[in-house]
């Protein structure tokens, strides 16, 4: 991949190197280049994260809505910068509209696990993991599905505080795209961990 | 994550919260609280157990959405798409709009000043606030000078604005200058006239001013004058002629009028507003049809006014533009200035109330004066100049250095003004000398004629008689000088050097004489007992302007000695005058000042001009007569008269 000035393999990477390139690139992208090569840029770097958000957050069954939400997202993020508009954080704006978007258009899915249990047992049974002993596979199947089970029980605000955070997002910055305060994103993030916590 | 309250892990006993925690996991604490928490994580096994179970939930959760959750979403397969939806939208795109881009602008500064720190946000904010003030009162001022006002706002600020200029004046005297034109079917003429009007005792003096146009017959001009007078009287204008009072008094009396007040430009691009009033009856003999007075934008101050006359011979128009303007205390004129004049219907000050009617301004006066006879007797008022007044001119005239070199001359006339005329090289230099007179250039006992070198050429032409003006040149080329073959030796036969010498010292000679002319001139305005009555402060004045003239001289002189004496040798030393305690000492010594140099400045120019008698410059005459001179400018630079 290439734009800005930077190449990218984004495949070869793990997501952390992603993100935190992505990071970089935000930051970094030259000045010099269109609108419409920023955009691209950003798009390559950041689709991934956000569509995953969208899934983790509202469920597999809204995986073509989350596509055009990603999508869409971008191209206002092009044509607020095309008036000249200048985005400060373009991943948390980002975001922060496909989240709006997504609100907008999802509203009846907002209680829909990502995962329903006929899914999960599908998985648990094709899980992939050369390198454990079947003792240690069983063991993190079990702790799999004890998140499995939280997942259930999060509130929206508590599973969206805890994917926005996951997807390497500071306090400050969840709040901004929720609508919420600094230390409210603290409070759901930690009643989002304590609940995955006492099913241990 | 309750970073409101003091925290201090380290001295307390109190266990951090599970908030506390997670915001410690999480990079979220101040660096102050994290090493807080961080050193009592190392003394406190049970909050270490507790971070590092949060520690390991969420590491699970991370596993178990890498592992479990992503592999099981589908990556899309339509993002290719999205290049052509971003042309698609490219293409909708309009260009942003000037609002747009201002609010742009806005967000822009906003972002910046919140990212500015709080003082330098203050001190921008600040700057920013002033400088929008200062253009929105620039642009209100422009605005409110530039409004356009209706006919009767026009002359209510007109008349505000005379009494604003007679307000601040003892027992004012408004003196006018007015140059009043005529055209008709029968030509042009023109006259110009002063006026003195006593503001409080409802007098006036009007009479006819020396006249430029050479053609002109007195008769006509005073003609001009006298008809532009009865037709006035006829239309209820009552004299004098730019006044508001007058032009509210006939526009009054207009049953059907027509107003036009406009914005224009006049001479030297001075902004004036124009109000035409026009009647839209149908016109008689005799009749005023229409009159245009013109103000200053700026105060309001009547500049010009026109008039147009229905007559047998077709319409008439008179102009009347004021020349000069002044405000002048009755204290400050002679006794008998307004003896012989009667009291006049209008006063200079306006009315109080503008809905006076022209019935009531006559019925509350008397005596209406009867203008064309004083202009007939054409005697000029009793303007007398007084000496300390021509002291200040000289004063001024010798600040401004027009005093030397320039034919400017300075004249009292017996019991009448003080005459400045003079003619001078450039345009420039006349307004300079003007600018240098301009605190005395109102006084009516002051006449400034300054003109410049074409002015002079166009008016001799126009006159047909006057001789060239003769110049006298110095030429010290060519042919040998009488003082030429001591010069060579001197400087060893260069030819640009002896050439160089003699010009030079020609040129100080020249120079130091100019001195000796000023000072000559200045001494001849005054009488030793004409001195004696000076002000302390004139004759003080007077005698700087001396002294300096003399200390000038002795510069000269001294440097032309400089030069002088290791060429041609002799010397009597330095003059060293008597001191002067006296007018009469001064005079006297002004005098012998004058032909001891001019005697020295003789025989200078006599040595170093081509074709001229003897080189004297060797002679111990010459050398006295230096020395006295330089002796004698010595005295007068020190003179201590009382």
């Amino acid at each position: 991949m290439t734009f800005g000035g930077f190449k990218i393999d984004l495949n070869s990477r793990s997501e952390a190197e992603v993100r935190f390139s992505s990071d970089r690139l935000v930051e970094q992208i030259d000045e010099n280049v269109t609108v419409e090569e920023k955009i691209t840029g950003l798009f390559e770097a950041l689709r991934g994260s956000i569509f995953h958000y969208l899934i983790a957050v509202f469920g597999r069954a809204a995986a073509a809505d989350a596509e055009d939400i990603t999508q869409d997202a971008f191209l206002k993020l092009y044509k607020v910068m095309q008036q000249g508009q200048q985005i400060e954080n373009p991943r948390s704006w980002l975001f922060r509209v496909s989240h709006n978007l997504a609100i907008n258009r999802l509203k009846a899915r907002q209680f829909i696990a990502p995962l329903d249990d006929l899914t999960w047992n599908e998985i648990c049974g094709r899980l992939p993991d050369p390198g454990m002993s079947p003792e240690q596979r069983a063991q993190k199947l079990e702790d799999f599905a004890i998140v499995h089970e939280a997942m259930k029980r999060l509130s929206l605000q508590e599973r969206q505080c805890l994917n926005l955070r996951a997807e390497g997002l500071r306090y400050r910055e969840i709040g901004e795209i929720l609508g919420i305060a600094t230390p409210t994103v603290g409070e759901f993030l930690r009643r989002a961990i304590k609940k995955m916590m006492l099913e241990q | 994550m309750s970073q409101g309250n003091p925290k201090n892990w380290k001295k307390s006993v109190q266990h951090p919260s599970e908030d506390d925690l997670l915001c410690y996991i999480d990079g979220e604490l101040s660096p102050k609280l994290t090493e807080s928490l961080c050193s009592h994580l190392e003394a406190c096994w049970h909050c270490r157990n507790r971070a590092e179970k949060f520690q390991a939930a969420i590491s699970l959760f991370i596993d178990y959405r890498s592992q479990v959750v992503q592999p099981l979403i589908e990556t899309p397969n339509n993002w290719s798409g999205f290049g052509s939806k971003l042309r698609d939208v490219a293409a909708e795109i309009v260009p942003p709009s000037l609002w747009q881009r201002w609010r742009t602008t806005l967000d822009r500064l906003r972002v910046s000043l919140q990212e500015m720190d709080v003082r330098a946000a203050r001190l921008t904010a600040i700057s920013a606030f002033t400088i929008l003030l200062g253009i929105a009162g620039v642009y209100f001022l422009l605005i409110s000078s530039q409004t356009i006002v209706s006919a009767e706002e026009l002359i209510n600020r007109a008349a505000a604005s005379r009494e604003n200029e007679l307000r601040n004046t003892d027992q004012p005297v408004l003196y006018q200058q007015l140059r009043v034109k005529r055209r008709d079917a029968q030509g042009e003429d023109s006259a110009n006239i002063e006026l003195w009007q006593d503001v409080d005792n409802s007098r006036m003096r009007q009479v006819a001013s020396p006249k430029t146009s050479a053609d002109a017959s007195e008769v006509q001009k005073l003609n001009v004058l006298a008809d532009l007078d009865n037709i006035l009287r006829a239309n209820n204008y009552e004299p004098p002629p730019l006044s508001i009072i007058g032009f509210r008094a006939w526009r009054k009396t207009l049953p059907e009028k027509r107003d036009l007040v406009e914005e224009a430009k006049i001479d030297e691009g001075i902004s004036v507003l124009r109000l035409s009033t026009e009647i839209t009856t149908q016109p008689v003999d005799g009749q005023l049809i229409a009159s245009v007075l013109v103000v200053r934008a700026s105060d309001y101050h009547p500049l010009e006014q026109h008039f147009r006359v229905m007559s047998a011979d077709g319409v008439q128009e008179f102009e009347l533009r004021e020349t000069s303007f002044a405000v002048m205390s009755l204290n400050s004129l002679n006794p008998g200035f307004f003896a012989d004049s009667s009291p006049v219907v209008t006063s200079a000050r306006p009315l109080p109330s503008p809905g006076q009617s022209p019935e009531e301004v006559a019925n509350a006066t008397t005596v209406a004066v009867s203008v064309p006879g004083a202009v007939a007797t054409g005697t000029l008022p009793n303007v007398v100049a007084t000496a300390e007044l021509e002291v200040e001119v000289l004063d001024l005239l010798h600040n401004a250095g027009a005093d030397l070199g320039e034919q400017i001359e300075v004249k009292r006339m017996p019991n009448g003004p003080v005459m400045i005329t003079g003619v001078v090289e450039t345009l420039e230099r006349k307004n300079q000398i003007l600018n240098a007179l301009q605190s005395v250039s109102g006084n009516p006992a002051v006449k400034i004629q300054i003109n410049t070198v074409a002015d002079e050429i166009a008016r001799q032409k126009q006159a047909k008689a006057q001789p060239k003006p003769s110049v006298e040149n110095v030429e010290v080329e060519g042919d040998t000088f009488p003082a030429e073959a001591d010069l060579r030796a001197h400087f060893n036969g260069s030819d640009q050097a002896v050439r160089q010498f003699a010009s030079r010292m020609t040129g100080r000679s020249s120079q130091a004489m100019t001195y000796l002319w000023a000072m000559k001139r200045l001494k001849s305005q005054f009488t030793v007992a004409e001195l004696q009555k000076l002000t302390p402060e004139a004759r003080s004045k007077w005698l700087n302007v001396i002294r300096s003239y003399a200390r000038s001289y002795q510069s000269e002189i001294a440097a032309l000695k400089r030069e002088l004496q290791p060429v041609f040798g002799v010397s009597a030393g330095a003059g060293d005058g008597a001191s002067v305690n006296s007018d009469a000492e001064l005079m006297q010594t002004v005098d012998r000042l004058f032909e001891a140099g001019s005697g020295s400045n003789q025989v200078v120019r006599q040595a170093f001009t081509t074709g001229s008698g003897t080189n004297a410059l060797k002679t111990a005459q010459f050398w006295r007569m230096l020395s006295e001179a330089e002796g004698l400018a010595k005295s007068i630079a020190e003179a201590r008269t009382k």
